[in-house]
């Protein structure tokens, strides 16, 4: 079985950007018009979190489970693993990830997020704001067919994006275990991109990279008990 | 073994001569489409066309109908041009149901050289490849099968070689690519009985120019050339140059056509495979043979060519 460590991440890029790009282009023909929930979903998340409180922050948890499921099936496991076996494995992930949104919804002391004017809430707030209403012009911006947009809830790494950008909200001490999986996923796709040539998909891992630093900067509140 | 100092500069043209005459010889069975310079597989002497086709990565189109007879219209091209063998893999995601979704559109040629792999750690899993294969392509036997990148290839081999004592398959090979694992290859190629042996080569990519061409041809095995432009990659040191006149001399029109001219003249160089999702740019890969291959000393003047850019 160690023969598979013979390949390098190149290797089991076996589909060109033109193939993975129109991949999008379908998919937002298939769904339309979902996207126009899009900004919405992005807007209320932020109204939801203004005062920190339990019963809005279990909506936005609860809200987040269903697009990394809808993220894991539609798109992962119905579209992309049409192109790329291992997407289905990424579909997993995705779904383990709905799984601790939900957990975090659910429990007697659910995740909390709240906007602040600390430095990582501001920062929270505008890469929500950016996965939503930035990420889908970045696919004409360099130079994609507008079809192809990325949109946020409904493709890997705007969702990616929103996510990092909502744990930044939190001060939860439980906040920690929702950003692993969204980083595992956006170093998988921050290869392809690199595999590719197509650089812009590194925004989603200097997403990840800016939430972690300022995860760390930012310290626990204990929220929950309130 | 194969000794080396035996392939001095006259012997080299002399297999040259030897193997552009052979190859001159129309293969049979391509009535009403072009004919391709053909060259024959050393353990049969069955004529095989010296470029075939490679599906990586082109081929990988998954559902997209549109995408999909695209594909079917660049295998047109192939077949139109007298092109036979098509190379696939469980590896290439969606690239062999694309191939039978393009066979079943254009209808099978007589002389179609179906050509996949196992790539799997499992042995029963091989063999169930082996049928999903034929499913996915629409045909009921594969001419050549091969291990692709020597996973698994002892339990695989003796899977094939079973195969191949029932008539299921016509030819076994192995594959590697990238030039990995030569060492092991050359062991592969000297001990085991195989057919085909698959590798990469080309103008930067010589290194199977010292061993395994040489004892691949000793031991009279087909060899098929993957990555004849490493990925499209050799176009980049090209770019800024024209085409020699010397080259233009024996046909090169295209740098796809120097570099496809430079590999398939190696006498033990059964055909190469290059992958394209462009009908323009299979034309000008089957337009490859025409106006002849370069004898040694032309092949020589190709590397010195290629190496000073």
């Amino acid at each position: 079985m160690w023969d598979f460590l013979d390949y390098t991440f190149a290797d089991f890029l076996l589909f060109s950007p033109e193939v993975y790009f129109r991949l999008f282009e379908l998919y937002n023909k298939d769904i339309w018009p979902a996207q126009l929930a899009s900004p919405v979903f992005a807007v209320a998340i932020i109204f939801l979190a203004r005062h920190g409180a339990r019963h809005q922050s279990r909506v936005i948890s609860l809200g987040f489970a269903a697009m990394w499921l809808w993220v894991g099936y539609a798109y992962y496991a119905v579209r992309y693993a049409t192109i790329n076996d291992w997407a289905v494995v990424l579909a997993w992930i995705a779904a383990l990830q709905a799984i601790l949104f939900l957990v975090s919804a659910v429990r007697h002391t659910p995740v909390r997020y709240q906007t602040d004017r600390s430095i990582a809430g501001v920062a929270g707030a505008v890469l929500v704001a950016l996965a939503a209403f930035l990420y889908p012009f970045l696919t004409f911006a360099v130079g994609r067919n507008w079809r192809g947009a990325e949109i946020f809830g409904f493709a890997p790494d705007p969702t990616m994006v929103a996510t990092f950008g909502l744990v930044l909200l939190s001060m939860s001490k439980s906040r920690w275990i929702l950003i692993p999986l969204p980083l595992l996923l956006a170093v998988v796709s921050g290869m392809t991109a690199v595999a590719m040539e197509a650089y812009s998909g590194l925004f989603t891992c200097l997403a990840g990279a800016i939430a972690i630093v300022l995860m760390m900067t930012r310290k626990h509140r204990p929220l929950d008990i309130n | 073994m194969f000794d080396k100092t035996t392939m001095n500069r006259r012997k080299f043209l002399q297999i040259a001569a030897a193997s552009t005459m052979l190859s001159s010889v129309p293969s049979p069975g391509h009535t009403g489409r072009q004919s391709l310079l053909t060259k024959a597989i050393p353990s049969t002497g069955e004529q095989l066309p010296v470029i075939g086709m490679g599906t990586w990565i082109t081929f990988n189109v998954g559902n997209d109908q549109e995408a999909r007879n695209a594909r079917s219209e660049v295998l047109r091209a192939f077949f139109d041009a007298g092109g036979g063998m098509i190379d696939s893999s469980p590896m290439y995601g969606s690239s062999q149901a694309v191939v039978g979704h393009s066979l079943d559109r254009l209808g099978m040629p007589d002389d179609l050289f179906a050509a996949t792999k196992v790539w799997t750690s499992s042995t029963s899993k091989g063999i169930t490849q082996v049928a999903d294969a034929e499913q996915l392509w629409g045909i009921d036997n594969f001419k050549l099968m091969q291990i692709h990148n020597l996973v698994n290839w002892e339990s695989h081999l003796a899977s094939l070689l079973e195969m191949k004592a029932e008539g299921r398959i016509r030819y076994i090979g192995v594959t590697t690519s990238h030039g990995r694992r030569h060492s092991e290859l050359e062991k592969i190629v000297a001990r085991q009985p195989i057919d085909f042996v698959q590798l990469t080569y080309n103008l930067q990519d010589r290194e199977a120019e010292k061993r395994l061409l040489p004892l691949a041809r000793e031991r009279k095995m087909g060899v098929i050339v993957n990555r004849p432009f490493r990925r499209g990659s050799l176009f980049k040191s090209f770019a800024s140059h024209s085409i020699p006149p010397w080259a233009q001399e024996i046909g090169c029109k295209h740098w796809a056509q120097f570099m496809l001219k430079f590999i398939v003249s190696h006498p033990a160089v059964t055909c190469a495979i290059p992958a394209t999702s462009k009908v323009d740019h299979m034309r000008q890969n089957m337009a490859a043979p025409a106006g002849g291959l370069p004898d040694a000393n032309t092949r020589r003047r190709m590397t010195e060519f290629f190496d000073a850019l």
